[in-house]
């Protein structure tokens, strides 16, 4: 019997020692990990950064392609560094987290409207057509309310088949939110959201799954981000813009939607703007970090090593956007970013 | 007559298919997950972490060495209470407290792993302000406690009493019944069902989203993030890129060879057990 009780007790006492060992790095320790967690949006350009700047510092940036909403948990129980998400946090978002936070923008994406019909045609649509098609409105692609906006092309009389996001997602968020503005009877129909009450069509989960959704099904549309609309090769939409033009998303359609006058604050959207050549549903996407760095006893090379890899996203890591169709920064924001990413303190005193 | 004639091929029927369909079914997945995935497997698969993004190639030795670490540390933190515990179910057979015990483990036992995973996120991975590996291991461990004390009270139940009475007639004491009898006599039963629950735990993947989090790198650190076959595969297919949705197939057809390994090993040493009590 005793063998047993000294085996339990080595186990227990071994157990708290690895417990109590705590898992973050004491001081004067040099870092080499970083948990960053958020969008599924932005995550392919994100790993391909941090891989980037493994190479070069030696430095894991560990992602993980959670949900944006799921970011905010994480950040809210401080079980990551930096979060990354779609929409820049709401005020009662920031109240429910424990400290003060910096959202700092990384890229442009767009999300993509979709279609898989024989031929690949060039459809054209404006706000008030794709919502009504997402509201179920449409029933056939010969509608009249198609047909009217392509009068070039031939239409089949099948059905349309509406394929929409089932989790809460940041793509859902962006396309939901342009739809609401644009769009008045989605706007008191619907509403925006992560997450919304679907009038129509079918759910699934995931961009990669609502690629793979639109190719399989013939007459179906659906919304994803413009990286995935590429890598699975789908036919986009045009849209209409707020000056009347129908644009496709591509990475320059997508820094015209982008003003010069974007405040410092980087407040206001980029959704619907006017501009002869910008595509309608553009967004910025965030990191999002407490802006002092000493909570949790976290140390100094912590905070140093969270400013430095978002500050090398800002510089360097930007040439690695367009590669995987997102958009860099243009230079007006990426200077605002960059007096954001200045706000970093470590007990009061500026990171950098 | 012809009434239970037919009602006697009727039912021979199906449950013979049945039995074709469990066949069938098994047949169809190993199948299917073989031609997808064998075709991209190459050594560099199983040596070299993921490649940069974007670029071919790579492996999914991070997944592999990480299945390992955090299955072997699940099993080490686990081993030690189930086994106790099923000794302590069997050795006090009958009685009120060894009842609730192993109702308990039944419970446990069916917690879905999705709740595992919320309980190690809660109690871990936000007590301690850090994904890692070692918490996927004890919210793991909580999945292989209770099929491990099961199996243990189960095999020891078989031991004969004869045999330990034997024991106690030589003026054994009970500690020496228990080691040197009851546990040497089950030995190879106990490691099977060891093994049947790292088998079942190897595939989980829903307590490691809350908790191992998953890593591009290479790591040996337990206190770290890191990644696991389960993981990996969830990850790479749901990626936009086909190269990744085809390494997810790839991982696939390697988690199940590993976990099918594991229950082949399992029911080799059942057998070997039964072949010594015959």
């Amino acid at each position: 019997m005793r063998h047993i009780e000294h085996i339990a007790i080595s186990v227990l006492i071994l157990g708290l020692l690895i417990g109590t060992s705590g898992c973050r790095t004491a001081p004067g320790a040099p870092v080499k990990d970083l948990a960053i967690a958020g969008s599924t949006f932005a995550e392919p350009l994100y790993v391909k950064q941090l891989d980037a700047w493994y190479e070069k510092t030696q430095v894991k940036g560990v992602y993980g392609a959670l949900s944006s909403s799921a970011a905010l948990r994480a950040l809210q129980d401080r079980t990551i560094d930096i979060g990354a998400t779609d929409l820049l946090l709401s005020t009662e978002e920031q109240a429910r987290l424990p400290a003060s936070v910096l959202a700092i923008p990384t890229c442009l994406g767009a999300v993509a409207v979709c279609v898989n019909l024989p031929g690949n045609p060039a459809l054209r649509m404006d706000a008030a057509l794709v919502s009504a098609v997402f509201r179920g409105d449409v029933k056939t692609w010969n509608d009249a309310r198609i047909t009217a906006l392509n009068p070039m092309l031939k239409l089949p009389d099948s059905p349309v088949v509406v394929i929409h996001r089932a989790d809460g997602s940041g793509t859902s968020g962006i396309f939901t939110t342009y739809l609401a503005a644009a769009d008045q009877t989605w706007r008191e129909k619907v509403g925006a959201g992560q997450l919304v009450a679907w009038p129509a069509g079918v759910g699934v989960k995931g961009n990669a799954a609502m690629a793979a959704m639109v190719r399989q099904t013939s007459g179906s549309i659906g919304y994803l981000e413009y990286t995935f609309a590429v890598q699975s090769t789908l036919t986009c939409v045009a849209l209409r813009n707020r000056s009347g033009a129908f644009i496709t998303p591509s990475i320059d359609s997508m820094k015209a939607a982008v003003p010069a006058d974007l405040t410092a604050d980087l407040q206001g959207t980029l959704l619907n703007r006017p501009g002869a050549t910008s595509y309608p549903i553009v967004s910025l996407t965030w990191l999002v970090c407490y802006r002092d760095q000493a909570y949790d006893g976290r140390s100094r090379e912590r905070a140093v090593a969270v400013h430095d890899v978002i500050s090398w996203l800002l510089g360097d890591g930007q040439a690695l956007a367009e590669p995987l169709q997102y958009g860099s920064l243009p230079d007006a924001v990426r200077t605002a970013a960059r007096d954001i990413l200045a706000q970093l303190t470590w007990q009061g005193k500026s990171v950098k | 007559m012809t009434a239970r004639k037919l009602k006697n091929s009727l039912m021979g029927f199906l449950v013979a298919a049945s039995a074709g369909l469990l066949i069938a079914v098994l047949a169809v997945i190993v199948w299917h997950i073989f031609i997808s995935g064998v075709r991209y497997l190459n050594w560099d698969f199983f040596t070299k972490a993921p490649a940069p993004f974007g670029e071919s190639g790579g492996g999914v030795f991070n997944a592999i060495v990480g299945t390992f670490l955090i299955t072997l540390v699940a099993a080490a933190i686990g081993t030690p209470f189930g086994m106790f515990a099923g000794i302590y179910v069997a050795e006090h057979r009958g009685q009120r407290f060894a009842d609730i015990v192993r109702l308990c483990a039944d419970a446990l036992q069916g917690i879905p792993s999705i709740v595992i995973g919320i309980f190690g996120y809660t109690f871990l991975v936000a007590r301690f302000r850090s994904y890692s590996a070692l918490s996927a291991s004890v919210a793991l461990a909580f999945m292989f406690v209770p099929t491990t004390a099961r199996v243990t009270e189960e095999v020891l139940n078989l031991v004969p009493s004869g045999l330990k009475e034997a024991a106690y007639a030589l003026g054994a004491r009970r500690s020496s019944v228990v080691w040197n009898v009851s546990i040497k006599t089950a030995a190879a039963g106990i490691t099977s069902g060891l093994l049947t629950s790292m088998a079942r735990i190897a595939g989980e993947t829903a307590p490691l989203l809350f908790t191992a989090f998953g890593s591009r790198y290479i790591e040996w650190n337990m206190l770290r993030p890191m990644s696991a076959l389960p993981l990996q595969i969830y990850i790479y297919a749901s990626s936009p890129y086909p190269a990744l949705q085809q390494q997810a197939w790839s991982a696939a057809f390697v988690l199940v060879l590993l976990i099918l390994l594991l229950q082949f090993g399992a029911k080799h040493l059942i057998a070997r057990v039964l072949r010594v009590k015959a």
